[in-house]
């Protein structure tokens, strides 16, 4: 069996691993026949490369596309050259001209860059954007162009509009209007970044879809203070006890007296009961007037005045630390990172 | 030793100051007076007035009053009118925030067309005080014990008892009424009987306390 047959039986039989092991294996022979100057060699196999059931990630089918069109050119085939290096560009706009080949590719790819319009982002890297800060994409257009970013959700449904931005060449989007971290899941979580792009002049327009993760780390908070204790508490009520004594010690005088006048008293002389129970009534008035006062004002206006400037004090304690903790997790950094880029 | 014996006691003697409070009184009331040696019933009663004055030094008040006034009789019997004085004074002490015990002396004259007879009656008194916590003023009752009476009259007493209630106010100023009651007991064949029952209302006015000198 011949080395292409098996390779070809190992690709068909082998898992995604084998197919990424076998990308890696004809970009390396690719690259062994354009160092060969084998550049019609290495055309075949950098197109293997690109197919899809190779396995090959974006940056092998980038660096894959890049070498295809210098080895169109180097091996005469400018057409081709020129499509290699569009489909290049239209999947990565933000590559530079890759004058280090030399006029002839420089030329080529020139060629192809007037043929194509497309927009995409340049080097996404992961950084922590704050609603203060905001966060920055650098993205490029082939050609002028208006270039709308959207965040959308794994399945595509738009979520946020991040702004439009009038591009030609590289260019910055900054997105200041970020969502709420708490309406966020704290863990990493897949989105979207959706570029759309028309043209300045000409109906052309391009989209381009971006994965990205976002979360939010925890932050740390201030735990909320305890309520205060009963026991912190004053009675705002006397106790009605003393009102109850009050009316006993008035009625207690007031009975003595009259018992107490009529033990005492000879009867023989004359009762002296008129007297003794007129001011043993009054006694017992005063007892009663002091259960009637002490009973209707019980309550305690000092220790009740306390006792609201100690919840009040709690609240506003309890408010502050919500305020600081809320604006905590407000100003959570919101971490984007660039998510997987299935192709 | 008699010059370090002074000094030791100089301390004890030396003039310092002492808070006093003073408290005037004002008062009027009625006096109802009975006697009995046996047969009718003899009574003489009238409105009496008077006042007095209380000093109090630390946990130690001393008392004195007067009041006087007419005593009627009723005209059916054969008792005199008599013009009715009495002069009391009384050293009270504190034993605990209830109770007080006090000591003093009543000295009273009833004066008729027939002469002037004149009562002597010393006499230890226990009270016990009640203050109200709701409002300021103070239900008391006192017990009191007449010993040794001495009189001029006829007959002997041999002691007597009584007893007085009140309810009062509380400085500054201070309204009370309070009742009196006094029986005395006498020696003899004859059983004689005297009570002199009393209700009192008057006004105490305590002025702001000054520190006094008092040796």
């Amino acid at each position: 069996m011949t080395r292409p047959v098996a390779l070809a039986w190992i690709l068909l039989l082998s898992p995604a691993t084998t197919h990424a092991q076998a990308a890696e294996q004809l970009l390396t022979q690719g690259r062994q026949a354009f160092d060969n100057l084998d550049f019609e060699q290495a055309a075949r196999l950098f197109t293997r490369v690109l197919d899809v059931a190779s396995g090959a990630t974006s940056s092998e089918r980038d660096t894959a596309q890049l070498y295809l069109g210098v080895s169109y050119e180097y091996a005469g085939q400018r057409s081709n050259a020129v499509s290699a290096f569009r489909a290049l560009i239209r999947t990565n706009p933000c590559l530079p001209t890759p004058e280090q080949y030399g006029a002839g590719v420089t030329a080529a790819y020139v060629e192809a860059q007037g043929g194509v319009f497309a927009v995409g982002p340049c080097e996404l890297r992961r950084q922590e954007a704050t609603r203060e800060t905001g966060a920055v994409f650098r993205i490029a257009a082939t050609r002028p162009a208006f270039v709308r970013a959207l965040l959308a959700d794994s399945t595509g449904r738009p979520l946020a509009d991040l702004g439009e931005v009038e591009a030609s060449g590289i260019a910055q989007l900054r997105w200041t209007d970020l969502p709420d971290p708490s309406a966020l899941p704290p863990q990493r979580a897949r989105y979207q970044l959706v570029l759309r792009a028309r043209a300045a002049q000409g109906g052309e327009t391009d989209e381009r879809v971006l994965p990205i993760m976002l979360s939010v780390p925890s932050v740390d908070t201030t735990p909320l203070p305890p309520p205060p204790g009963v026991r912190d508490f004053r009675p705002e009520q006397r106790s009605i006890a003393p009102a109850v004594g009050d009316l006993a010690k008035g009625l207690g005088v007031g009975i003595v007296a009259v018992a107490a006048s009529s033990v005492l008293a000879y009867q023989t002389l004359g009762s002296e009961t008129t007297k003794a129970i007129g001011v043993g009534g009054v006694i017992s008035v005063a007892g009663f007037v002091a259960f009637i006062t002490g009973s209707g004002h019980r309550t305690i206006e000092e220790n009740r005045e306390y006792n609201a400037a100690l919840r009040r004090a709690w609240e506003s304690q309890r408010d502050s630390i919500v305020a600081t903790n809320q604006s905590r997790r407000a100003n959570r950094p919101i971490v984007i990172e660039p998510g997987e880029v299935r192709r | 030793m008699t010059s370090r014996l002074a000094l030791a006691l100089l301390p004890l003697i030396a003039v310092r100051p002492v808070a006093a409070q003073v408290t005037l009184q004002a008062n009027a009331g009625f006096l109802d007076r009975r006697l009995s040696d046996g047969g009718a019933v003899e009574q003489q009663a009238g409105f009496i007035a008077g006042g007095g004055i209380a000093l109090g030094m630390g946990r130690v008040a001393f008392s004195l009053s007067a009041v006087g006034g007419k005593l009627r009789a009723p005209t059916d019997r054969l008792t005199e009118d008599a013009d009715y004085t009495r002069i009391a004074g009384e050293l009270t002490v504190p034993l605990a925030p209830p109770v007080a015990l006090s000591a003093g002396v009543v000295g009273s004259v009833f004066v008729t067309r027939v002469g002037a007879q004149r009562w002597i009656t010393p006499r230890v008194s226990l009270e016990l005080r009640a203050p109200f916590t709701s409002i300021p003023a103070t239900a008391y009752f006192a017990g009191s014990a007449i010993v040794g009476p001495s009189t001029n009259a006829a007959a002997s007493p041999k002691g007597g008892m009584a007893i007085r209630a009140g309810v009062a106010g509380r400085p500054p100023v201070a309204l009370f009424v309070e009742y009196q009651l006094e029986r005395l007991a006498f020696e003899g064949i004859a059983p004689r009987q005297e009570q002199r029952g009393e209700v009192l209302v008057g006004i105490r006015i305590t002025p702001r306390p000054q520190a006094s000198k008092s040796t």
